[in-house]
C-alpha cells in the first residue's frame, strides 16, 4: 500500500493512476481535499487558466476517498486523526504541494505585503486587497494577478525583488531598482518551495518537487513518478 | 480610585501588573497598542541571557536573578520557556587563552560555565566551523516567544482582578497631592501611585511631572532563517574586547528552533525608526558566517526593534512621592522582568499595607500534545501545520486582543510559511475589523 500526503492536484491524480494500476492507496490531507486548485476555482481569471486541472481533479475527487488526518512522520507512517493516532507501516509519498517563499522586504514592515500565494487566497475568499498595488517579481502568475486585480485597482510592475517598504499603519511606498512606486499593497514573488513543515522523508511528487505555478509541469511530475515505479 | 496604575504593557508592566495581581490592591494597566507587548517587546531577540557584564550594574543584578527565577515563571504563567544554553566560541589563540580565565570570572559571580574542547564543540554544534579552537558552555541560557511571554502576564494578572485598558496612550499627567490624575482619550484615571513603564516614551511620561531623563532609542536588527536545527543553541563569538554598550548579539535561535542572527545595534534618531537597511543584514551575515561552515538557508523574515536606552544601566527610582519610573529597559530587559516585578514591589510597599490574596486564579494550560490535537481535530481544525495552531486556539486569543499582530505573536501562527496566512486573516477578518478604531490589517 502507499500512503499519499496532501490531496491537491499532485496527490488525487497520483491516488488515481495508482488504483487503476490496483494499487492500494490512503490519502490524508489535514483540510478538505482540493488543495490550491480549490481556491483557484473561486477566481475567474484563475479558473479559466487552470480549467483542464481543475476539471481533472474534480473527476479524481469522485473517484479517491479523501480521509481527514495530520501526518506528522514518515517511515513509519504517523498520522494524527479525529479517530487516534494511527501508525502505517508503508511507504509515504509526499504531494504535500508548494508554499510561496516569505516576501521580505528591507524598509519597514507594515501591513499591506503580500506573497501572491496570500493576495490570491484573499482574492478568492472575497476580500479586496488594495487600491494601488506594485505586482514586484517575475512569474506567469503575476500575470494573471495583474488580470484579475486591474479589474478594480491601479497595478504597476517591477521585476526587481530587491525591494525598500516604506509606511507604518499601511505601504506608503516601495522603492525598487531605484525607482519610486506610491502604492498601498505590494504582492512580491520570491519563488517557491517544498510545502513540508513535519519535513517528511518520502518521495516527493508534483508540485511538492515543481515548486510553482504551472501545473503542466506538476501533472508531468506526477505521470514520470507513476511510469518509472509502475510501468508494466 | 486606583491604588496603582501601570503605564504601558510591554514585559516590565506585565509583570508588574501580574506581581501586584496577588496582593489586595486595585491596579490598572494602561496601554498604548491593542495588546501587550507589540512595541519593543515583541522586537527583542526573545533570549533569557545567562549573565550581564559589568556585574556591578543594577541590570546586571536583576538579570541574574530574572534567570534563575524563570523557571518557577513559566510554569506558573504556562509559557514557553527552554534552557537551550549558550555556547561562546574562541575563534583566535588570544581568546582561547582566556577561556579558563572566563570560566573562573562567571562562576565567581555564580554561573555556571564549562570548557568545551574543539571536539566536544564540534560534535555540539556539528555546522560550526573547522576553524574554531574551542569554547565556553552556559547552560544556563534560555529562549521565549516574549511576546507570549507577556501576554500570559497580563493574563495571569487580569485573571486575578487587574484592569487592562488598551488602545489608550497616555497624554498628560495631573499631581494631585494624594492622587494622580492620568488623562487618556478614554477619558481620566485616578491612581494614588504611578509606575511608568512606557518603554521609549517612559521620558515624555516622566515630562509629564515634571522629571526630566532622555531616552534614546537604540536599533536593533534581526534575521530569521528557516533552517530550524542549523545550531541547538545559542552560538557567539568570545569579544577580543567587550563592546560596553552592547553583547554584540549572536547566532541565536527562536523559542521554536529558527535560525535568528542579530542583533546590532545602530543608534537612530526616531522613536519609530525600525527600518532594516541592506548593509545592515549584509553586516550581520558578515559578522556571524565565519563561526560556521556555511550559511543558514533561506531567510523568511528580516525586523528591527528599539532598544531604550538611558545611560548605562536600568532607571528603577522615584523621582517624586509616589510616581515610579521602570525606565531604561534596555537588553537584559526580558530576562530581569520577573526580578523587576520584585523590586517594584518592594518600592510599593512604602506606600500600601500589601496583604496577599487567600487564592489564586491559574490560568488554564493549552495542551500541544498529539493526543490532544487527535481529539480537538473532530471539531476543531489545524490552521497554522508549522506550528500546530488550531482555529480555536486563534480565536480564543483574537476575543481577547482585538489585533492580528497580536493572534501571530502570542499564538505563533503564520510566523514559518505562507501557507495558512490568509486563513488566519480570514478568520480574525470579520471579529477584529468591527470593533475596532485603528485598522492593521486594513487590506480593504
Amino acid at each position: 500500500m502507499v500512503v499519499i500526503v496532501g490531496a491537491g492536484y499532485s496527490g488525487l491524480l497520483c491516488a488515481k493512476r495508482l488504483k487503476e494500476r490496483g494499487v492500494k492507496v490512503r490519502v490524508f490531507d489535514f483540510r478538505e481535499p482540493g488543495g490550491e486548485l480549490l481556491v483557484f476555482t473561486k477566481i475567474p481569471e484563475f479558473r479559466e487558466h487552470y480549467g483542464k486541472f481543475i476539471d481533472e481533479m474534480n473527476s479524481a475527487i469522485s473517484e479517491v476517498e479523501v480521509e481527514r488526518g495530520c501526518v506528522v512522520s514518515a517511515n513509519p507512517v504517523k498520522v494524527l486523526t479525529p479517530m487516534g493516532i494511527e501508525i502505517i507501516n508503508d511507504s509515504a509519498v509526499i504531494a504535500a504541494g508548494a508554499v510561496d517563499c516569505n516576501p521580505w522586504t528591507y524598509g519597514k514592515r507594515p501591513p499591506g505585503v503580500f506573497s501572491p500565494e496570500t493576495a490570491i487566497k484573499l482574492i478568492a475568499y472575497g476580500y479586496s486587497i488594495g487600491r494601488r498595488i506594485l505586482l514586484a517579481g517575475e512569474d506567469k502568475v503575476l500575470d494573471l494577478l495583474e488580470t484579475v486585480l486591474g479589474r478594480k485597482c491601479e497595478v504597476e510592475r517591477t521585476k526587481s525583488t530587491e525591494v525598500y517598504v516604506e509606511g507604518d499603519k499601511r505601504v506608503q511606498s516601495v522603492e525598487a531598482d531605484g525607482e519610486e512606486f506610491k502604492c498601498d499593497t505590494l504582492i512580491l514573488f520570491r519563488g517557491r518551495k517544498t510545502f513540508n513543515p513535519k519535513n517528511l522523508q518520502g518521495e516527493l511528487i508534483g508540485n511538492a518537487i515543481v515548486k510553482g505555478y504551472d501545473y503542466s509541469s506538476v501533472k508531468k511530475s506526477v505521470e514520470d513518478y507513476i511510469n518509472l515505479k509502475y510501468s508494466r | 480610585m486606583n491604588d496603582i496604575a501601570i503605564i504601558g504593557a510591554g514585559v516590565t508592566g506585565s509583570f508588574i501588573a501580574k506581581e501586584l495581581s496577588k496582593y489586595d490592591l486595585k491596579v490598572l494597566v494602561l496601554e498604548r497598542k491593542l495588546a501587550p507587548g507589540l512595541e519593543q517587546t515583541k522586537a527583542c531577540s526573545g533570549i533569557i541571557h545567562p549573565f550581564q557584564l559589568p556585574f556591578k550594574l543594577l541590570r546586571s543584578r536583576l538579570c541574574l536573578e530574572g534567570n534563575r527565577m524563570m523557571d518557577a515563571e513559566a510554569e506558573e504563567l504556562g509559557f514557553q520557556f527552554k534552557r537551550v544554553g549558550l555556547i561562546t566560541v574562541a575563534k583566535n589563540p588570544i581568546t582561547f587563552l582566556a577561556i579558563p580565565l572566563i570560566i573562573l570570572y562567571l562562576r565567581m559571580h555564580g554561573v555556571r560555565a564549562e570548557a568545551l574542547s574543539k571536539k566536544k564543540l564540534l560534535e555540539m554544534e556539528p555546522n560550526i566551523s573547522e576553524k574554531v579552537y574551542g569554547g565556553v558552555f552556559i547552560p544556563s541560557a534560555g529562549v521565549v516567544n516574549p511576546v507570549e511571554m507577556t501576554a500570559k502576564a497580563c493574563m495571569f494578572a487580569k485573571l486575578n482582578g487587574v484592569e487592562f485598558v488598551y488602545g489608550c496612550e497616555v497624554v498628560g499627567i495631573e499631581n494631585r497631592g494624594d492622587h494622580f490624575v492620568l488623562k487618556t482619550k478614554k477619558g481620566d484615571f485616578k491612581a494614588k501611585v504611578v509606575i511608568n513603564c512606557a518603554g521609549i516614551y517612559a521620558d515624555e511620561i516622566a515630562k509629564m511631572v515634571g522629571y526630566e531623563m532622555k531616552i534614546i532609542p537604540g536599533k536593533g536588527t534581526h534575521i530569521v532563517f528557516a533552517d530550524r536545527g542549523f545550531t541547538n543553541h545559542l552560538v557567539v563569538a568570545i569579544p577580543l574586547k567587550p563592546n560596553k554598550r552592547t553583547k554584540g548579539g549572536g547566532a541565536l535561535i527562536g523559542f521554536d528552533g529558527k535560525p535568528l542572527w542579530g542583533p546590532n545595534l545602530v543608534d537612530v534618531e526616531s522613536k519609530e525608526d525600525t527600518s532594516v537597511k541592506r548593509e545592515e543584514i549584509e553586516g550581520i551575515i558578515a559578522k556571524f558566517s565565519p563561526l560556521f561552515r556555511k550559511t543558514p538557508k533561506e531567510i523568511i523574515a528580516v525586523y528591527a526593534g528599539l532598544r531604550s536606552i538611558a545611560g548605562s544601566d536600568f532607571v528603577i527610582n522615584e523621582p517624586i512621592e509616589r510616581f515610579i519610573n521602570v525606565a531604561g529597559i534596555q537588553s537584559p530587559g526580558l530576562t530581569a522582568a520577573p526580578a523587576i516585578a520584585k523590586m517594584v514591589l518592594e518600592m510599593v510597599s512604602r506606600h500600601f499595607e500589601l496583604r496577599r490574596k487567600q487564592s489564586l486564579v491559574r490560568p488554564v494550560r493549552a495542551s500541544k500534545n498529539e493526543e490532544s490535537i487527535c481529539s480537538s481535530l473532530s471539531e476543531d481544525e489545524i490552521v497554522c501545520l508549522c506550528n500546530m495552531v488550531t482555529k480555536k486556539q486563534i480565536l480564543e486569543v483574537a476575543e481577547q486582543f482585538k489585533s492580528f499582530d497580536a493572534v501571530k505573536q502570542i499564538t505563533w501562527a503564520g510566523m514559518d510559511c505562507e501557507k495558512c496566512k490568509a486563513d488566519i486573516m480570514k478568520l480574525l477578518g470579520d471579529r477584529i475589523l468591527k470593533d475596532r478604531e485603528e485598522e492593521e490589517i486594513a487590506w480593504s
